[in-house]
């Protein structure tokens, strides 16, 4: 009978530990999701500049609309966001050159994202000596340039040119128009 | 006894050269991570896009949000253009829920207005989660990074946000393509 009972208070005395483990628990996970969006947004961090543009191929009828945005990090550095509406049959799509001063860090688009298992085959990179440059295209199975519309996010890092010359000059193409867009960098 | 000394060693001995690749293997990342090479659509899942107009106004917003798999978490990026015709705040972009927060945004917004241009509130205590407005009036563009936090479920396969311009609200929902694996 007495190993009954201290069996018994064993029980519950495990019980009452299980229970309280699992309300410190629960409790804890609840602070935790009430902290979740204690987020300072930093705004316009390192922002020096932004140039917004548009362009519009009147043959063809592709077009682009975008924005430049120059940060001081130490070097320069350059986002470009745009939209865009390439013709159906436009087989020069969208082309960006960029200033030698610049290289590619990454691109996101998602053109043509239902066409192609990776979308990111219709993004070109050119590489041509001191230059590069971004090529948005997109083709079908018989090599047709299926047009449409899409966005990109492009980040630029410092090349190994130095130099900024007051600012800095980007050559967008839509179709078979191309323009020159030139972001300044201000003075301190 | 002798036999569990050298089993021990054994085991020993191979957790060394498990940590000794897995050592080379993260500082091969390291290196890839620090190359010139351009990342297309690194960690991209997938994209959606929303256009408000009001009518009455002339305020309109149109973005594009691409969708990024880190593994445990979704980072988002918004590019958002606006117009905002009335001198309201325009609420670009909010989230219902707390499944999301904004990190960084960054605002082009070239029209000359005095005050406080944008608000971003990353509300904990009400939880109704993250909302942004930009004031003023004219045209502009919007870079925001939203990273999702743990109340979006793991593997999640669709998203809800709200965006307005002047009078006109509207919730977008997006699908998500199988992640989090």
């Amino acid at each position: 009978m007495k190993n009954h009972v201290k069996i018994l208070v064993a029980l519950v005395v495990l019980i009452i530990v299980v229970a309280s483990v699992g309300y410190i628990v629960h409790v804890r996970n609840e602070y935790e999701r009430q902290q979740l969006h204690v987020v300072n947004t930093v705004i316009d961090e390192d922002l020096l500049n932004s140039a917004d543009f548009y362009m519009k191929d009147e043959v063809s009828g592709t077009e682009m609309v975008g924005t430049l945005f120059l940060y001081g990090r130490g070097g320069y550095e350059v986002v470009v966001a745009i939209d865009f509406d390439i013709a159906p049959g436009d087989s020069a799509g969208i082309q960006i050159a960029l200033p030698q001063e610049f290289r590619l860090k990454s691109i996101v688009t998602n053109y043509h994202e239902d066409v192609h298992e990776n979308p990111g085959s219709d993004v070109v990179i050119v590489e041509d000596g001191s230059s590069s440059g971004i090529e948005i295209s997109c083709t079908d199975g018989e090599m047709t340039d299926v047009g449409g519309k899409g966005a990109a996010l492009i980040k630029l890092v410092p090349s190994e040119q130095l130099g900024d010359a007051g600012g800095f000059d980007f050559e967008f193409a839509a179709g078979h128009h191309s323009e020159t867009v030139r972001i300044a960098v201000p003075e301190v | 006894m002798r036999i569990g000394v050298k089993q021990t060693c054994a085991v020993v001995i191979g957790a060394l050269i498990l940590v000794l690749i897995a050592a080379l293997v993260c500082l091969d990342d390291g290196d890839d991570d620090g190359s010139d090479r351009p990342l297309v659509n690194e960690d991209y899942l997938s994209s959606g896009s929303f256009d408000i107009k009001d009518e009455h106004t002339g305020s309109w917003i149109h973005g594009t949000l691409f969708f990024y798999d880190m593994g445990d978490h979704l980072d988002a990026t918004a590019i958002v253009r606006f117009r905002i015709e009335s001198g309201d705040p325009a609420a670009i972009l909010y989230t219902n829920t707390m499944a999301f927060s904004v990190p960084f945004m960054d605002v082009a917004y070239p029209e000359d207005y005095e005050g406080n241009r944008v608000q971003c509130d990353n509300i904990a205590h009400e939880l109704v989660g993250t909302r942004i407005y930009i004031y003023g009036y004219g045209e502009g563009t919007a870079i925001i990074e939203l990273q999702s936090t743990r109340l979006l479920e793991r593997g999640a396969d669709q998203v809800t946000f709200r965006a307005g311009a002047g009078d006109e609200f509207h919730d977008f929902t997006f699908d998500l393509p199988e992640w989090g694996s």
